[in-house]
């Protein structure tokens, strides 16, 4: 008894002389943090993803969408019949980001607003969900050709909710419920509200390459619509201030109302578009 | 004879605790430069704490990665996470004694640092020249060193070589004031 007495009291003596300094200040939890980057680009491919562009931070992405490749060598594999849009984004906050482009896909005006409402933490918040808001017009539709055209005819509008949960370091993944309006459509049948759901991931293969994958499911397509629902699969190469995006896709338009709407292409006839967006930071 | 045992034992405990005085600086500041022709990257972190023993001369420092603030925010993504990829190594620390510490010297002083500095999971040894200066019961202390991004086994890819310093200058300032454990 007195042994184990003494014991206990000599015990601290030692303890005290192998305290380690590190540890003491040791105590800081690590995660406190968001999860960064959970995407490369500000698109995934077609469907636009939860990054955000900094505060007062100007991306400029250039964005091609060639012919389709199945014309072979007579078109150079569709580089003839490219459509290409330029867009500048700039970040009002880290939150809020406003934007504005325009693509020769029907001389498409656009303007875009992007709020971040909540993100996704190591412990905390599972998701990051971004919304997406967007304005565009038609400049194509010819006056002469459609006399009762007026302003509104012209314009479509697009809102969508940007899920996304980067699952691992080399994964992740989003959904992205939508909802756009034309004002006129291409066919009687279609309705002008139209619903999509659209989903896709990345998987970084090394640390500044990925490989990625977007499909927009139409929810509301008219029985005998041509246009047919958007798959693309894509290679993320990032280089610092730029990032190159370079994809196959079986639609060549970019902006949502088109894409989602209007989509022509076929993977089953090899009858896709090769393109690209370029992501400039200044 | 039992009560002289107690006494001598609260003499060596106690008296212990006043010989063995800490120091902690908990907003400690280190900020790294990267100077190369294409352009110069600056980074700071004001959160970095340390403690300093001044019974052995004994020094600890630890910060987290993702706490360094840069100009451009896409820096410091690229920086977490292509470079010291803090999702794995989410802190850097270091371990060292100060050779020759004089802790009741007024005004101040030169000495020399020696420990392991440990960085995106690799420990170097370094010997970092430092001021320490005493005032009003607090410590200052600081100084630069150098670090070579390769010892580290922190990869610059080929095409981003010419914005990247292969050295990155560390600068360092802590305050500390006596630790109440």
């Amino acid at each position: 008894m007195n042994k184990i007495i003494c014991f206990l009291l000599v015990l601290p003596l030692f303890v005290w002389g192998q305290d380690d300094l590190l540890d003491e200040i040791d105590t800081v939890a690590v995660s406190g943090a968001y999860e960064i980057a959970a995407f490369k680009g500000l698109k995934l491919i077609n469907l636009e993803t939860t990054k955000m562009v900094s505060h007062r931070q100007f991306f400029f992405v250039v964005s091609h969408r060639f012919g389709s490749v199945k014309t072979g060598i007579e078109d150079f594999f569709g580089l003839d019949q490219a459509v290409t849009r330029l867009n500048f984004i700039y970040g009002i906050s880290d939150g809020i980001n406003v934007g504005i482009s325009r693509s020769s896909f029907q001389k498409t005006y656009e303007t875009s607003l992007k709020l971040r409402l909540a993100r996704q933490a190591p412990s905390g918040f599972p998701v990051t969900i971004v919304w997406f808001n967007s304005l565009q017009l038609n400049g194509f539709l010819d006056e002469q050709e459609l006399p009762e055209l007026k302003l509104e005819h012209r314009l479509g509008y697009a809102s969508q909710l940007l899920v996304s949960r980067k699952v691992s370091r080399d994964v992740s993944i989003e959904l992205v419920p939508t909802f756009f309006h034309d004002n006129l459509v291409p066919l009687e049948e279609q309705d002008n509200s139209q619903f999509a759901l659209g989903f896709g991931g990345r998987y970084k293969f090394s640390k500044r390459c990925a490989i990625t994958v977007d499909y927009g499911l139409h929810l509301n397509r008219a029985e005998n619509s041509p246009f047919v629902n958007p798959l693309s699969v894509g290679l993320d190469i990032e280089t610092g201030g730029h990032v190159f995006q370079l994809h196959f896709t079986n639609a060549q338009p970019m902006n949502i109302n088109n894409f989602l709407g209007e989509a022509t292409g076929d993977w089953g006839k090899g009858d896709v578009y090769f393109g690209f967006n370029i992501l400039r930071v200044f | 004879m039992n009560k002289f045992i107690i006494l001598v034992y609260f003499i060596l405990v106690t008296g212990q605790q006043l010989v063995a005085q800490k120091y902690i600086a908990r907003q400690g500041r280190i900020a790294l430069f990267s100077y190369t022709p294409v352009e110069n990257i600056k980074a700071e972190n004001n959160q970095v704490l340390s403690i300093i023993d001044l019974s052995k001369g004994r020094i600890a420092v630890s910060m987290l990665m993702h706490a360094f603030i840069f100009e451009k925010a896409l820096m410091r993504e690229h920086f977490n996470e292509s470079y010291v990829e803090s999702d794995i190594y989410p802190k850097a620390t270091f371990e060292g004694e100060i050779i020759d510490f004089e802790p009741l010297l007024a005004g101040e002083q030169t000495r020399i640092i020696k420990g392991n500095f440990t960085m995106h999971g690799v420990s170097q040894e370094l010997e970092i020249k430092a001021k320490i200066n005493y005032v009003d019961d607090g410590y200052q202390l600081s100084g630069n060193f150098e670090a070579i991004v390769d010892d580290y086994h922190i990869k610059i890819p080929p095409l981003l070589a010419g914005n990247i310093a292969k050295v990155i200058s560390v600068d360092f300032k802590f305050e500390y004031e006596p630790y109440q454990e």
